[in-house]
């Protein structure tokens, strides 16, 4: 899975929310979640921080912190 | 107090294990510090059942790596401290993301209590989970429990009393072929030498292939010593190459697939979610019903098609044996003998399969690395369960479609002994690479039209009796309860052109390896028996045994015996008895010895059966540790292959084969 991962954020030109990642993948948020922290931690990503779009679930991935979505993370591959 | 019972609390942040902290201790705790670090350290004290127990909060975690302090406390207080037992607190509702910290913990051989916290929340979100199967396939007592409101509370104490006087450990994860070997080579070399925190070899090794920061920089006496560091470097590197990733990620992946596996077998989610690629290609391929159907026809299609690929580049090379023949007509005497008959009828004939088993091991490859061969397993574990096998069984006797050898060395990963020694009896019946040539020079001879499906029927027969014997063996010889396991079910992905060309290579390159040394010495040994004249005595003082099964004649006696040696010797020592090529084998076996497509299909089946190879031998002598059980293994298969090409020529005669 991480490696569907990473070839999905290799494809992208640009950074890819949790939420879409987990929608594509078919895999639940929470447990993405634990994915990327490790693929993070590892140094093959980055979090950056996206203006929501329509869909925005409301997820964990909220950088906010207080339940309103005004930024989410979304994650690129360091080259 | 009879027992003191130390258990640590460990768990991923937002589980409730604050909670279940002070429902165990009461009001009796005590904060102090980690050592050497200013992070809070929760402890408390509990009797229960007449056993005082000692509860420690360990910080909240995802993981046990080295990225962070909480972490690296976490770990170490566990292989340091040596708590009785963990009780691994999880958030139900959130079930996949906690369970990595779970399959970390089973790493480290501790005992494990599992408790499922907030089951009113799984089930409002609509996750049927099953507790009892969890528990099963963790190896571990799975308590679930809704901890805020107190219930559940006495059943975690009541299993953690009794978790600790049992002391067992979980199960043990199993990181695929290539991944276990590495491990296995390095933790070789960690065996009977002071291991950093106290740790085990195989935890040790894990790290080491995990560039865990803390065992690499913190541990110079391990990770600078030279054998380790070469091993080390030498896997990561052959890892790195299989799977084009690094070792750390590819054993991550190991572990998200066990998880993905546990989940389809112990968690229903509702219906609403969305499904992956992978899911909706597993809903079929993974069918109740059509699994086994669509890997019997997988199977079929891969030998169609190394057959049919492979028939021109056989004829170049038999073309080629063909001139080299031709030059070797004008020398005389025994050399000119040795030529035509030893090396080029013999070894020509063997050297003639290489690209169909090439083109073979390209296509099992391809199945291997794109996630199919797991669901494989996953689809033959269910039947075999079925008939009370242990599942993890299939895995070994699958890699036996390339090599026993390995294949009864991968039994390893099997933990109970009783269902490892089925696995390893039954293991020679799964047709190997070296049983190819066989079936393809007779198949091709006697079965033109129908060569892919003859081939394919061998395969089965061999996967059939496998499960039939183990079944028999178990009810009947090593009785006993059998245990489960969890299919790693990684995500479906394209094959890479480095990774499958690696495999292939790894496969095929013993097969030239055996060609070039043990199989062209055994030929040249054949031969000169021939050509002085002892080999017809032997065989016709063995050939009547086989007089029943249609192949009576000395010559296939001959070639039986040599064939234990190595099994491809048989294609060869009929190029050398016959005194022809590959080509001509098929038309000398008709005219020559009066073989039929009957007599040749009782062959292959013999071929298949009856005593394995002697590299095979001596691994099943090493791994029973039992030279009762490896007779055993050597008689049942002589006899059982005799009985069936018997009974296959008299029936076929019957109805005028």
């Amino acid at each position: 899975m991480l490696k569907q991962i990473l070839d999905r954020l290799r494809d992208s030109n640009e950074p890819v929310n949790l939420a879409d990642l987990s929608r594509e993948l078919g895999v639940a948020r929470s447990a993405l979640d634990g994915m990327l922290m490790q693929l993070v931690r590892q140094g093959k990503l980055r979090e950056v921080l996206q203006a929501p779009g329509e869909d925005c679930g409301h997820c964990s991935g909220c950088a906010s912190g207080h339940g309103s979505p005004i930024e989410v993370k979304a994650y690129e591959v360091i080259t | 107090m009879d027992k003191k019972i130390t258990v640590a609390l460990a768990g991923n942040p937002n589980t409730g294990k604050t909670t279940i902290f002070n429902a165990l201790t009461g009001a009796r705790q005590h904060v102090g510090n980690w050592p050497g670090v200013t992070v809070e350290k929760r402890e408390g004290n509990r009797e229960h059942k007449g056993a005082a127990i000692h509860v420690v909060d360990l910080p909240g975690v995802y993981s046990l790596t080295a990225y962070s302090l909480d972490e690296l406390i976490a770990r170490r207080f566990i292989l340091e401290e040596k708590p009785d037992l963990v009780a691994n607190i999880i958030d139900a509702s959130n079930l996949e993301r906690n369970l990595y910290l779970t399959t970390q913990l089973l790493e480290m051989g501790i005992p494990v209590v599992l408790v499922l916290n907030m089951m009113d929340m799984a089930r409002s979100r609509g996750l049927q989970i099953d507790p009892e199967k969890l528990s099963t396939l963790l190896g571990v007592p799975v308590v679930p429990c809704i901890a805020s409101r107190g219930e559940g509370i006495d059943a975690v104490m009541d299993t953690i009393v009794s978790v600790a006087a049992e002391h067992k450990p979980g199960v043990s994860l199993n990181y695929g072929r290539e991944v276990e070997h590495a491990i296995s080579t390095i933790e070789e070399l960690l065996q009977n030498r002071p291991l950093p925190h106290k740790a085990t070899p195989r935890w040790t090794a894990i790290k080491l292939l995990e560039d865990d920061e803390d065992m690499i920089e913190g541990h110079d006496e391990i990770a600078q010593d030279a054998a380790i560091s070469e091993a080390r470097m030498k896997s990561l590197a052959h890892l790195s190459n299989v799977y084009g990733d690094e070792a750390e990620t590819v054993i991550a992946d190991a572990r998200y697939g066990f998880i993905s596996g546990l989940m389809k077998d112990a968690v229903r989610k509702p219906a609403t979610q969305r499904v992956s690629m992978s899911d909706r290609i597993d809903r079929v391929v993974l069918n109740r019903w059509l699994g086994i159907p669509i890997f019997l026809a997988v199977l079929y299609g891969l030998f169609q098609l190394a057959f049919t690929v492979s028939i021109p580049f056989m004829d170049w090379i038999d073309a080629g044996f063909g001139w080299l023949a031709e030059r070797a007509i004008g020398v005389e005497g025994w050399f000119g003998a040795l030529l035509r008959d030893g090396i080029i009828g013999g070894l020509g004939s063997v050297l003639v399969f290489v690209p169909v088993i090439f083109l073979l091991y390209i296509a099992l490859s391809i199945l291997e690395d794109c996630g199919y061969m797991a669901r494989a397993a996953f689809v033959m574990d269910r039947l075999m369960h079925k008939i009370g096998l242990h599942g993890r069984s299939f895995v070994p006797m699958m890699l036996g479609f390339g090599c026993n050898v390995p294949a009864i060395m991968a039994t390893r990963t099997i933990e109970n002994p009783k269902d490892r020694l089925v696995t390893i009896l039954v293991n020679p019946l799964m047709s190997c690479g070296a049983r190819l040539p066989v079936y393809a020079l007779l198949a091709g001879a006697f079965f033109t039209a129908h060569q892919g499906l003859v081939v394919f029927s061998m395969y089965a027969i061999g996967i059939v009796l496998a499960i039939l014997l183990a079944w028999i063996f178990r009810k009947r010889l090593v009785r006993g309860e059998s245990g489960h396991f969890v299919m790693e079910l990684p995500p479906y992905r394209m094959p890479t052109i480095k990774g499958v060309a690696l495999h292939t290579w790894e496969r095929g390159r013993s097969f030239l390896v055996r060609a070039g040394t043990i199989i062209f010495s055994i030929v040249i040994v054949i031969w000169a028996l021939d050509y002085s004249g002892a080999l017809e005595p032997i065989g016709r003082v063995i050939a009547p045994i086989f007089a029943p099964t249609g192949f009576g004649q000395w010559q296939s006696a001959v070639t039986l015996v040599f064939g234990i040696l190595a099994k491809e010797v048989v294609v060869g020592t009929f190029g050398t008895l016959l005194g022809t090529g590959e080509a001509g084998i098929g038309a000398a076996l008709g005219s020559q010895l009066g073989w039929t497509p009957l007599i040749a299909y009782a062959f292959m089946v013999m071929t298949l059966i009856y005593v394995p190879c002697m590299a095979t031998i001596a691994v099943t002598r090493r791994e029973t540790g039992s030279w009762k059980w490896t007779f055993f293994m050597i008689g049942y298969t002589l006899v059982l292959g005799w009985i069936l090409a018997t009974l296959i020529f008299q029936i076929g005669r019957l109805f005028g084969g």
